[in-house]
């Protein structure tokens, strides 16, 4: 006898055990208690429920970005109006350039009268306006271009 | 599928509920047979089973009644049986009992009713109750696909195509499943088998 043929006949006369101790009314009971607490089965289709979920994750996904693609866009913008504000203060707040070599000119002419008026009273400037100093000085520089030339 | 499967399952679809019982009535035995082969322990077995009957009916909508409803139950229950063994892998329910230490009585040992000889000696009858407890030893230790095939074919008598129809797979497969486990069967009873004459 070969194994198969064997293990067929040993399986025919040692059946599978039969439930032991199982009352089939109760183990009824419980399926139907338990089917009747849930939904009717035509409420529940194959796996309807997973698009649903799916689609509204990508959709929440896709908000987020936008919402970030748009925060970084403001954030930029915010940064590219505050460097342009900025540049214009500054140029706002610059003199030209003429009118700085006028105030340093200014400047100079001021030191020159304090170091002036100590040591000599009798200096020819004395009695002279800032505009006739001015032209003075205008003129020296004139005089001074034309030698050197 | 047979008429009256098909009458109960219209019925409790148009939302007469109370007809799944007839369902559960008809295929309880059979499911939790199929159920305690698989995991060795028929409080196990019932549980499973239950829980196979009531996925069965929330999914009943989906239930084409192209194959048969038992098939389309049986699938169920292996489907949760194979869970439950992953779930369990660190005690296998099927050797329930042997070398466990689950507190287990005789009647829970093996999945075979074991048949006494009144004519043999003890010793033989010794050795044969040990030979069916190296059986369901040995069915609890092959890979899932091979116990799934030689239990539902060789054990619950089911045809070829039925085991395949259950199992989601060609005929051919399960063919090459049930021969893979008789051979792993073989070698595993060898000793036992020769105090037979096999």
């Amino acid at each position: 006898m070969d194994f198969t043929t064997w293990l067929r006949t040993w399986l025919a006369r040692h059946p599978l055990k039969g439930p032991a101790g199982i009352d089939r009314a109760r183990y009824t009971a419980e399926v139907m208690g338990q089917v009747k607490t849930g939904l009717r089965p035509a409420l529940l289709p194959a796996r309807h429920w997973l698009p649903v979920p799916r689609w509204g994750l990508a959709a929440a996904v896709a908000a987020a970005g936008l919402v970030v693609a748009i925060g970084a866009v403001n954030v930029q913008r915010r940064q590219l109006a505050e460097q342009a504000m900025e540049r214009t203060r500054l140029l706002a707040e610059s003199a030209p350039t003429e009118e700085r070599w006028l105030d340093q000119t200014l400047d100079l002419i001021d030191q020159l009268n304090e170091g002036g008026a100590e040591a000599d009273s009798d200096d020819a400037s004395e009695g002279l306006s800032d505009d006739d100093w001015l032209n003075e000085l205008e003129l020296l520089d004139q005089a001074e271009l034309s030698a050197s030339s | 599928m047979s008429g009256r499967d098909a009458q109960a399952i219209q019925a409790v679809l148009q939302g007469d509920v109370d007809r799944f019982a007839e369902l559960v009535d008809r295929y309880q035995d059979h499911a939790l047979r199929v159920a305690f082969s698989f995991l060795g322990n028929h409080e196990d077995a019932k549980d499973v089973s239950q829980e196979a009957f009531i996925h069965a009916y929330r999914s009943l909508g989906q239930f084409r009644g192209g194959a048969k409803f038992s098939t389309w139950l049986y699938r169920i229950v292996v489907n949760l049986c194979k869970d439950a063994c992953k779930r369990r892998a660190r005690r296998p329910l099927v050797v329930a009992g042997v070398g466990g230490t689950d507190a287990v009585s005789d009647e829970d040992i093996g999945l075979f009713v074991e048949v006494e000889d009144p004519a043999a000696d003890p010793a033989r009858q010794a050795s044969r109750r040990e030979l069916s407890r190296r059986l369901t030893d040995a069915i609890g230790a092959l890979p899932m696909n091979q116990r799934s095939a030689f239990l539902l074919h060789h054990v619950h008598g089911l045809p070829l195509d039925e085991v395949a129809a259950i199992m989601q797979c060609r005929v051919g497969t399960v063919k090459s499943h049930v021969f893979r486990a008789t051979q792993h069967l073989r070698v595993a009873l060898d000793p036992w088998l020769m105090q037979e004459g096999i």
